[in-house]
C-alpha cells in the first residue's frame, strides 16, 4: 500500500488535504514530512508535570492548526478538543484525550516516516 | 509582457501553515514569510511600499498578531490591507481587531477558494482562480434576479436606471483599461465586476420614502440608519450562496464604500487609501464621470476635458492613478457615449 492509501486507512482525509494544495499530491507528501519534523519537537509530559498549561495549550494549538491544514483529521479533532478543554480549565480531561490519541498519532507519524 | 504578481507577506510561526498558504497563493501571488511577529514587523518596515497585503496569524510566540498591529500603528503603516488568520473568531479577537483597520479574517484550516476570493476582491483582482463555471452561472442568475427587482423599484419611484446602466458599462471600459493582460476568457470576470456598479445605490430600497435618493450630502449628515450605503450592502449580502461569494463581496463593498474618498474624508466609515478596493474606487469614478458628462447635449472633447479636469482637481477622491484611465480609455468612452445619445 502506498503512503496516501495507508493514511486514508488511518482516517486522514487525504483527498481534502491534496485538494487544498491545488491537487498536488507531491507537495502534500512533502508537507507531511514537514509536519513530522514539527511533531518530533513537541513533548507534553514535562509540561503536564510542571502544570505549564499555557505551554501545553500553545503547542496543542499549533498542532491543531497544522493537522487541520493537512487534513490529518484524527489529530485535528483530538487537538481541537484538547485546546478547548484546556481553555475551559479542564487539564485532566485534556490529558485523557491526549493519552487516547497518542497511539493513533504514533501510527500516522510512523507511516509518514517510513515513506520518507 | 512579464506578469506582475501581487506580493503578500505571510506571518505565522507554523512552518506547515506557511507552506500550505504559500502553495495556495503560488499561482497568482509572490510571497514573503516571517516566522514571528517581530520578524514580520521588520519585513514590513523594510518592504512596506512593495507589499500588497499581509496575512497575519493571531497566535504566535515572541509577538502575536495584535502586537504586530500595534507596532504598525505606532509606525503609521496604515495603507496595506491586513487579514488576520485565526482558527477561532472569538469575541476577544473580533473586539481586538475592531481597534485596527482589518480587511478581514481568514480561517484555519484554510479553504483554498475562500482565501483566493478574499484576496482577489480586496486587491482588485479578477476571479480567475476562485470562480468555477458553476459559480459564474449561479452568479449570473443571481444578478439577473436582483436586477429585475431593482429595476422595478427604480421605475416605481420614477428613477431612471440609465445612470446605473452607464456606470456599469463605463466601469467595464475602465477595467479593460486598468488591466494590461486581459484575454477573451477574462471578459466574463470583467462583466461580473462591472455589473456590481449597477447596484451601488440599491440601499435606497430600504430607506423611508422621504430619504430615498437624497443627495449624498443628505446621506452624510443623516443617521446611519438612513444611509443607503450600509443598507445596500445588507441587501446584497442576503445571498449566502458559496457560488456567489466573489460577486457578493465586490458588490456589497461597492454599495458600502462608493462614497468613501482616498484621503479618508468620505463616508460612512472614512476609509482611506488602498483600504478601499480599486473596484469600488473605479465605481466612484464612473459614478461621478457619468453624473457630470451625460447631462451635456453633446459629448465632445471639450466637455470630456472639462469633466476630466474637474475630477482630476478633486485630489484625494480616488487613487491618484485612476483619473488617468479616463484619458487611456477616451476612445472607447467617446464611442460609448456617442452610441447612447
Amino acid at each position: 500500500m502506498n503512503l496516501l492509501d495507508e493514511l486514508r486507512e488511518l482516517g486522514v482525509s487525504v483527498d481534502e488535504g491534496v485538494k487544498r494544495l491545488g491537487g498536488n499530491a507531491a507537495i502534500y507528501k512533502k508537507m507531511l514530512g514537514t509536519f513530522l519534523k514539527m511533531m518530533k519537537t513537541y513533548s507534553f509530559e514535562p509540561d503536564y508535570d510542571n502544570e505549564a498549561y499555557d505551554d501545553i495549550t500553545e503547542k496543542a494549538h499549533a498542532i491543531k492548526g497544522a493537522a487541520g491544514n493537512l487534513s490529518v483529521t484524527p489529530l485535528y479533532d483530538a487537538y481541537t478538543e484538547i485546546v478547548n478543554l484546556l481553555r475551559s480549565g479542564q487539564p485532566a480531561e485534556a490529558r485523557e484525550v491526549l493519552v487516547n490519541i497518542l497511539p493513533v498519532q504514533e501510527k500516522i507519524l510512523n507511516v509518514i516516516e517510513s515513506s520518507l | 509582457m512579464t506578469k506582475e504578481y501581487k506580493k503578500i507577506l505571510i506571518i505565522d510561526d507554523s512552518e506547515v501553515d506557511r507552506e500550505v498558504l504559500k502553495t495556495i497563493l503560488s499561482e497568482e501571488f509572490s510571497t514573503l514569510e516571517a516566522e514571528n511577529g517581530s520578524v514580520g514587523v521588520e519585513k514590513i518596515l523594510k518592504n512596506g511600499n512593495s507589499l500588497d497585503a499581509i496575512l497575519l496569524d493571531v497566535s504566535m510566540p515572541v509577538m502575536d498578531g495584535f502586537g504586530v498591529l500595534k507596532r504598525l500603528e505606532e509606525n503609521r503603516v496604515n495603507n496595506i490591507p491586513v487579514f488576520l488568520i485565526t482558527a477561532e473568531a472569538t469575541r476577544e479577537n473580533v473586539a481586538n481587531a475592531a481597534r485596527y483597520h482589518i480587511s478581514g479574517f481568514i480561517r484555519k484550516p484554510y479553504d483554498r477558494e475562500e482565501v483566493l476570493w478574499r484576496l482577489e476582491t480586496r486587491l482588485g483582482m479578477l476571479g480567475r482562480n476562485s470562480l468555477s463555471e458553476e459559480d459564474i452561472q449561479e452568479t449570473e442568475k443571481y444578478i439577473a434576479d436582483l436586477e429585475s427587482i431593482y429595476r422595478r423599484f427604480l421605475k416605481n419611484f420614477g428613477q431612471d436606471c440609465g445612470h446605473y446602466e452607464r456606470m456599469a458599462d463605463l466601469l467595464e471600459i475602465l477595467l479593460n483599461g486598468y488591466y494590461n493582460d486581459l484575454d477573451e476568457t477574462d471578459q466574463v470576470y470583467v462583466k461580473l465586476v462591472s455589473k456590481a456598479a449597477f447596484f451601488c445605490d440599491i440601499g435606497n430600497m430600504l430607506l423611508p420614502n422621504n430619504f430615498k435618493f437624497k443627495s449624498s450630502k443628505q446621506d452624510e449628515m443623516s443617521n446611519d440608519i438612513y444611509g443607503h450605503t450600509g443598507a445596500g450592502s445588507s441587501i446584497i449580502h442576503l445571498n449566502y450562496s458559496r457560488h456567489c461569494e466573489y460577486f457578493v463581496h465586490i458588490c456589497g463593498d461597492m454599495c458600502a464604500h462608493h462614497h468613501e474618498r482616498y484621503d479618508g474624508n468620505g463616508f460612512p466609515h472614512k476609509i482611506m487609501g488602498n483600504h478601499n478596493t480599486v473596484f469600488t474606487q473605479l465605481c466612484r469614478l464612473a459614478d461621478e464621470f457619468d453624473s457630470m458628462f451625460y447631462r451635456y447635449r453633446e459629448h465632445n472633447n471639450m466637455q470630456f476635458e472639462f469633466v476630466r479636469g474637474a475630477l482630476v482637481r478633486d485630489t484625494g477622491a480616488v487613487r491618484p492613478e485612476l483619473p488617468g484611465l479616463l484619458v487611456k480609455c477616451k476612445r472607447e468612452i467617446d464611442r460609448y457615449y456617442n452610441a447612447v445619445n
